[in-house]
């Protein structure tokens, strides 16, 4: 016996359940997500127009502010231990770049502790951080 | 009055249709507006501990000081932070080989430091020396 083909046949795709899977992605990757962000110390940088843009990765920080506090990877250290942490860093990557996130109104000469403890553990790649303003 | 039927058929729903159309304006809208904040720094080369100094002839050097109170000096002769970048490269054009000597005091601020050397860096120069002084 021969059936007869009914001619009514819807062939869209339902999309009803889309919005659902997107909005199940988005709660899922903004559950999952982690920042890991350094925080540093609040230090006011200082101005300068000729700074180049420095690359996130490969670069660590050393921070002073002007209370006297020292943070590297937001650990407070002392002037004297940094040429030890900083030695350790360069063996795991002798390409790293120590950026300095020093506060503008600090004496040079703790700036200048700063660089000869970096000479020490001959992490000569500095970058003097800064912001930037354009005279 | 007649009674009204409800038909059977079709339950009241809500429509969907445009929960998908809200859901990407929201990620393109993010995905637009999210900004990666960048780093700017000053990079330079600090040379390593316990290399032979440098012999320079004095003709070649350049000496830049910036005092505790913040004056700048080019070999006891005061000038205006501004006016440094021009000043370099005419001495450059005049002497490639010339060498810049940032000497700042112990007790400057640190942006003096910056000031000097966003000037030096800004006027091409490469070959330059920082060091503290002790006024």
């Amino acid at each position: 016996m021969q059936f007869k083909r009914r001619l009514k046949a819807d062939a869209a795709i339902p999309t009803a359940s889309m919005g659902d899977l997107v909005f199940l992605l988005l709660i899922f990757f903004m559950a999952t997500t982690i920042f890991k962000l350094e925080e540093g110390l609040p230090v006011d940088l200082p101005r300068a127009e000729s700074g180049v843009r420095v690359p996130r990765e490969r670069v660590v920080h050393v921070w002073m502010d002007t209370q006297k506090d020292i943070t590297i990877d937001d650990r407070f250290i002392t002037i004297q231990s940094v040429p030890g942490i900083l030695a350790q860093k360069m063996r795991e990557n002798p390409q790293l770049m120590v950026g300095v996130n020093l506060d503008a109104s600090i004496p040079y000469s703790r700036v200048d502790d700063l660089l000869m403890r970096l000479r020490e553990a001959n992490a000569i790649n500095v970058s003097f951080t800064n912001q930037v303003e354009v005279r | 009055m007649a009674r009204l039927k409800r038909s059977k058929a079709g339950t009241p729903e809500i429509p969907q249709a445009s929960t998908a159309d809200i859901a990407f304006l929201l990620l393109i809208f993010f995905i637009s507006t999210t900004v990666f904040e960048q780093e700017f720094g000053m990079q330079v080369g600090l040379p390593g501990m316990g290399g032979n100094a440098v012999r320079v002839k004095r003709d070649n050097v350049l000496t830049i000081r910036a005092a505790a109170d913040g004056a700048i000096f080019v070999e006891n002769d005061r000038v205006v932070v501004r006016d440094l970048k021009a000043m370099i490269k005419g001495r450059l054009a005049e002497n490639e080989n010339l060498i810049i000597s940032i000497e700042t005091d112990g007790e400057a601020a640190y942006q003096r430091m910056i000031d000097v050397l966003d000037e030096v860096k800004a006027s091409g120069a490469t070959r330059f020396s920082i060091k503290k002084y002790r006024g």
